[in-house]
């Protein structure tokens, strides 16, 4: 039985509990969840080895991606990252393909 | 009192010529305060007083105010004898239906909103118009917008309605590019992008650009180097050596000097150059010379000294050319130097874009085709009008058998008979199907030929542009419809296009674009969803 809730842990030890819809935006996630050879797909516990800071951003993000991706055109609300975490934030993005 | 007086406020002398005294408007007022004082005190007085006096200055217009009213009895008889005073209508005055008062009708009042043969007076119309403005400005004002960003994205492209997280951040970096000094652990994709966007965005500055110089680099795309000097040029072989794909866009400053350090890049095989009109006819000698041998990839577009002397060596020496451009090409007014091409024998993919007007030859393509034609993936030919002509299609039919991609654009002298007949040749041949197919401005093809290319390759076409065949009938765009893999569609300019095309369309289950410029038919149709049309109006 997959869970329902998926435990996110960032490097720094903080620990986000997102609903499994959410966690599953992430291409890499969704891999890992849904593949019987990761044990990730057992125990639900993912970890990202950004800070929490980072971890926070991408969470936020997985929300706003289920929120927005029916609606046709440009959605008015702005996802807003400030610019001294741009370039962490991709890295992650960029290894969670999001 | 004398005439005589100080120094006065521009306020106080206004005041004081239209006789309004400041004294007596402190004892008018104290009077008044004095007086609300006492009715408080003796409890509840009419103040009847003090509205006459507001309201002795319009009296022809007075409110009969109805609503105000206490007791509900008086207000219904009131109100009712009011109505039936609208109807009565003699020389020229009536009874407004908002205030109930008696005014003249003139040709500017307005008929009551929900009463017939009734009309406003001039205060309470203006009050509706003022209502109604409040209600419907700010509501039309932003469907208006809406509809204008939703075209303008579909326009751009901008269907994805959640841009991916990577395109936010990239779009943030590029934003404060400025106030960045080094850019690090992101991927070459990442990388590129964000030169893309700065690239778009006309950002790419000397200053910028050094942020993507780095030793591991090994594929640079500069897409706008405008901006770049000569010892900018010189920056990226100096620090990237391991280049193996360099990327230069509208690169006009380059000189000599810069063509001979790229030639220097030990490891580069593909290098794409757009406008390097500086550089003279020994540099692309020497260049050629050099680097041939190591190229596989050469894009070359809008130079002047590119001659056939150029060109002949090109042919002889890059032999491990697999990709090869050449688009306007100035001083090439000679088709022989082309047929030297078919040297080049590990070609796949040959693209001849907007060369001169006598450059252009069946013969060359011919020659070329002969030679080369067979390993051919991708065909790329756009002419000049009053070129290339059937001669041209024959060669391609009876060489190209692994084509996935023929774009023949521009060939207003090519038949629709001839594109018929490659297709069915193709078909009877087992030629594979191709992937991209584009007959662009070919105005003469039509119909026929269409469904000769569907029947060949329809199962496997994934994009197809047949912007302005005119001669195309309205029931063979609808069996595009029915193509498994095709996802692009240019239609435009075909004037026979309606609705109803449109809407057999967007039943396809694979369709994801179509284009529909100056279809006349389209304009104003309400669009289907499931797929995106760009350009109608």
């Amino acid at each position: 039985m997959a869970p329902r809730y998926i435990k996110i842990t960032s490097n720094d030890g903080f620990v986000f509990v997102v609903p499994r819809e959410a966690a599953l935006v992430s291409e890499t996630w969704r891999r890992m969840l849904s593949s019987e050879s990761y044990i990730e797909s057992e125990t639900g516990e993912l970890y990202l080895d950004h800070s929490a800071e980072i971890l926070s951003y991408i969470i936020d993000y997985l929300f706003y991606n289920l929120n927005y991706k029916d609606t046709v055109g440009q959605t008015d609300k702005e996802f807003k990252i400030p610019p001294e975490l741009a370039l962490q934030v991709l890295v992650a993005a960029d290894y969670l393909n999001v | 009192m004398s005439g005589v007086r100080g120094p006065n406020s521009a306020l106080t002398e206004f005041l004081r010529s239209q006789g309004i005294n400041a004294n007596e408007i402190r004892v008018r007022h104290e009077q008044r305060q004095r007086k609300n004082a006492a009715e408080k005190e003796s409890g509840s007085n009419n103040t009847d007083e003090d509205k006459d006096e507001k309201e002795e200055g319009n009296e022809q217009y007075k409110k009969l105010d109805i609503d105000a009213i206490a007791d509900p009895e008086v207000a219904k008889v009131a109100k009712n004898a009011a109505l039936k005073r609208l109807d009565e209508i003699d020389d020229g005055s009536a009874i407004c239906a908002g205030c109930y008062n008696k005014f003249t009708v003139t040709v500017y009042s307005k008929p009551a909103p929900d009463l017939e043969n009734a009309f406003l007076c001039r205060f309470c119309s203006a009050e509706s118009g003022k209502l109604k403005k409040l209600q419907s400005k700010p509501k039309d004002l932003g469907a208006k917008k809406k509809r204008k960003k939703l075209a303008a994205d579909i326009l751009e492209l901008r269907f994805m309605t959640s841009p991916s997280l990577q395109d936010i951040c990239i779009k943030v970096i590029a934003d404060n590019i400025d106030s960045i000094e080094e850019l690090g652990g992101i991927t070459t994709d990442s990388f590129n992008k964000i030169s893309r966007i700065l690239s778009k965005n006309r950002r790419l500055l000397p200053t910028t650009m050094q942020m993507f110089l780095r030793k591991d680099v090994e594929v640079l795309e500069f897409w706008d180097c405008s901006t770049f000097a000569i010892e900018n040029y010189n920056l990226i072989p100096a620090m990237c050596p391991n280049l193996t794909k360099l990327t230069l866009g509208m690169c006009g400053q380059m000189d000599d000097d810069n063509m001979h350090r790229i030639a220097e890049l030990k490891s580069l095989r593909e290098l794409y150059l757009d406008g390097p009109f500086l550089i003279r006819k020994s540099a692309w000698l020497d260049f050629i010379d050099l680097k041939g041998p190591h190229l596989t990839s050469l894009f070359v577009k809008s130079v002047y000294r590119i001659d056939s002397e150029v060109l002949a060596l090109l042919a002889e020496t890059c032999v491990n050319l697999e990709v090869l451009s050449l688009e306007r090409l100035c001083q090439l007014t000679d088709p022989s130097p082309f047929c030297l091409l078919g040297n080049l024998k590990n070609l796949k993919h040959l693209e001849l874009i907007e060369l001169e007007h006598e450059a252009w030859s069946d013969h060359a393509i011919g020659e070329i085709l002969n030679s080369i034609g067979g390993n051919l993936h991708t065909l790329v030919i756009k002419a000049d009008t009053g070129t290339l002509t059937d001669k041209t299609v024959e060669y391609i039919k009876l060489n190209c058998k692994s084509l996935r991609r023929l774009e023949l654009v521009n060939m207003l002298d090519i038949t629709d008979r001839s594109v018929e007949d490659l297709f069915t040749y193709w078909s009877e041949n087992n030629v594979p199907g191709l992937k991209q197919l584009s007959l662009d401005k070919c105005v003469n093809v039509g119909t026929n030929a269409l469904k000769c290319a569907l029947t060949h390759s329809g199962a496997s076409l994934e994009n197809l542009n047949i912007n302005s065949l005119m001669h195309v009938s309205p029931d063979t765009i609808d069996q595009l419809a029915e193509l498994p893999a095709l996802s692009t569609l240019d239609m435009s300019f075909i004037g026979a296009v309606n609705p109803v095309n449109v809407y057999k369309l967007s039943t396809s289950n694979s369709l994801k674009q179509v284009y529909a410029f100056g279809n006349i038919r389209l304009s104003g149709m309400p669009l289907p969803t499931g797929v995106t049309i760009v350009g109608t109006m």
